[in-house]
């Protein structure tokens, strides 16, 4: 679906991103994982097509994303932002019709169709009550669940979502993983941003660790988190072991050592 | 889950019935009425009062339709040759302004952006002073709109070789050098009001910079319809890509607008539309900033209505203040651009009043 290769981004002659590859197929579910700093939005963007590559190639199906239109590449791969303020008072409902916009002509109007896709993505993030409310009077959270809920509308194969649990509460948290989980068995791409390592193991098929712009681990998430890596990477002593209750890997730090990091 | 069912029954119906174009079709029908109404009346008052009834005659004959209405040769000159031509032009420059705002507004994310800001109505201020300083006015009657255009044109190319120093302008950018634009070209503009030969000429620069719509010909109407309607049409076209611009630059992009292409277009054509108003009718504030903000709480954000509502509700505000102008208070001289502050203030603010109680702002 997309591969990134050899990928660099630069600003004023430093390595945001220094020569990332990666592939992500339709059906996978991965999660790219760092310190505060490594470079993973930057890398997100990339694959986006959001930001020109400095040097390396992105290929969406096989067609570098240089020679591709935005709209091309938009009605194939969503983007999630971090940053969801917004300060014109758009309702919910508009904001995620916004995300059929890479589908319509210029003198098109949204049909039947197109609404019944927003109230479906509406009701599958739990924001169809406030489809009628203005953004700016929504919370962070809510906000969140507007732009994936956007997303879902352009029916996109790839989905890049950028630390979107950030802002959630715990029920939110797991309803929005599972549901980007789903996805990706119904044979969507989808590549997600996270900080919370715990959640991020436990939902997601492969983790790339990004340290210092580099790609620093790939690979199934037990192969990726160890002890040592979580020393020389987030410069933090932590216990990592298997938790039975949920089958998969559990990281408990030990020391909250003050060392710039988050 | 419960509320989700019902919100989709409640709220999702309405929306879909009525299409946006719909939406946009009734807006668009009650504005036009409105300017049609207010064109009438501006038509038929004046120092020679004219009936109603026989204004809308002459205009409608004057469009080819047979009103069948009897009218005074003197009535028919009257409207046709003096006023039809001034209103009319009130009527596009009011349109240029107000979608040049909404444009503006948009592209640079920001409520309190005005068609001037970067650069256009400080350079054509200084052209045309120039040209009423120099005495260019003499020479033709095209000098003074002619010498305001190529100042606004000058202003803006300036601004934006400047903000494109090292790489793509950033709106960020812009907008500062645009405010350093604004400030130098006002510093020209007052160096050559105080050093003004004249009486006649200081008069002359002054009533330019206030606005002013008085002596206007059909030459000016020919002079100024093409490229204004053109413009506001283009405008109209990128509503939606004005929508999910307003998101930020990398939810547009992401939703495959191609921003850089699209924001450039839009913000020349935005630019000109305010320097070929500005030309023929001086420094008109106020229109570009309100009606936008007027016609977003009455109707919301989407731009894809916005912007040509705001077009049609800026006609008719022009010319409903242009006969205010000319007018009320006399013998106080009013000019038509003091009118638009004196009546936009205080209703943009009973607006802002009543949104705030509703708590849309």
């Amino acid at each position: 679906m997309i591969r990134a290769e050899e990928v660099s981004y630069a600003v004023n002659g430093s390595r945001i991103v220094d020569g990332v590859s990666l592939e992500v197929e339709a059906g996978e579910f991965v999660g790219i994982i760092g310190p505060n700093g490594a470079g993973k939005t930057t890398l997100l963007k990339l694959l986006g097509g959001v930001l020109p590559a400095t040097s390396g190639t992105v290929r969406l199906h096989n067609q570098s994303l240089i020679q591709m239109k935005p709209r091309a590449i938009a009605r194939t791969v969503a983007m999630v932002p971090q940053d969801t303020r917004l300060d014109f008072s758009f309702s919910v409902r508009q904001v995620v019709l916004m995300g059929r916009h890479p589908h319509l002509g210029r003198f098109d109007v949204e049909g039947p169709q197109d609404f019944a896709l927003v109230e479906q993505a509406m009701a599958q993030l739990e924001i169809a009550d406030l489809a009628d409310r203005t953004i700016t009077t929504l919370s962070g959270g809510e906000r969140q669940r507007v732009f994936l809920a956007k997303a879902l509308a352009a029916q996109p194969q790839l989905l890049l979502l950028d630390e979107p649990i950030a802002a959630l509460d715990l029920r939110h948290q797991f309803n929005v993983l599972s549901l980007l989980k789903r996805l990706s068995r119904a044979n969507h791409a989808v590549v997600v941003v996270l900080h919370d390592l715990n959640l991020a193991a436990r939902f997601c098929d492969r983790l790339a660790l990004i340290h210092a712009g580099q790609l620093a681990g790939c690979g199934a998430p037990a192969d990726v988190l160890n002890e040592d890596v979580m020393r020389r990477v987030y410069r933090i002593e932590a216990v990592v072991r298997h938790d039975p209750l949920i089958e998969t890997i559990s990281i408990t730090a030990l020391q909250q050592e003050e060392s710039g990091e988050q | 889950m419960e509320t989700t069912s019902k919100a989709v029954t409640a709220g999702g119906a309405p929306i879909l019935r009525s299409t946006m174009y719909r939406r946009l079709a009734g807006w668009s029908l009650a504005l036009s009425v409105l300017l049609a109404g207010v064109v009438i009346v501006a038509c038929a008052v004046g120092p020679v009062q004219i009936a109603f009834a026989d204004s809308a005659a002459v205009i409608l004959d004057e469009l080819g339709f047979k009103s069948g209405i009897e009218y005074t040769q003197r009535d028919m000159l009257v409207v046709r040759d003096l006023r039809l031509p001034r209103v009319l032009v009130g009527a596009l420059v009011g349109a240029a302004l107000a979608v040049s705002g909404a444009a503006m507004q948009a592209l640079f994310r920001n409520p309190l952006a005005e068609p001037g800001i970067i650069g256009v109505s400080s350079g054509a201020a200084v052209g045309a002073t120039a040209a009423i300083y120099f005495e260019w006015t003499a020479i033709s009657q095209w000098a003074l709109p002619s010498a305001s255009f190529i100042g606004s044109l000058v202003a803006i190319s300036v601004v934006y070789l400047i903000a494109s120093v090292g790489g793509r302008p950033s709106m960020a950018t812009l907008l500062l050098v645009g405010i350093g634009m604004n400030a130098s070209m006002g510093a020209i503009t007052s160096v050559l009001v105080a050093n003004a030969p004249d009486e006649q000429q200081l008069r002359g620069i002054v009533f330019w910079l206030q606005g002013g719509l008085e002596a206007r010909t059909w030459e000016h109407v020919e002079l100024v319809v093409l490229p204004i309607l053109v413009g506001c049409a283009f405008i109209s076209v990128f509503g939606r890509d004005l929508n999910v611009m307003l998101l930020g630059d990398e939810q547009a992009r992401s939703s495959g607008v191609n921003v850089p292409q699209v924001r450039a277009l839009l913000l020349v054509t935005a630019s000109l539309l305010a320097g070929v108003a500005v030309s023929v009718s001086g420094i008109i504030g106020f229109v570009g900033l309100v009606v936008p903000h007027i016609v977003r709480l009455v109707i919301g954000p989407d731009h894809r209505l916005l912007v040509p509502t705001s077009g049609l509700l800026g006609a008719s505000f022009l010319v409903a203040a242009d006969t205010i102008a000319r007018m009320a208070f006399q013998p106080v001289i009013l000019r038509v651009g003091v009118v638009t502050a004196l009546v936009g203030g205080p209703a943009f603010l009973l607006l802002v009043l009543r949104a705030r109680r509703e708590g849309v702002v």
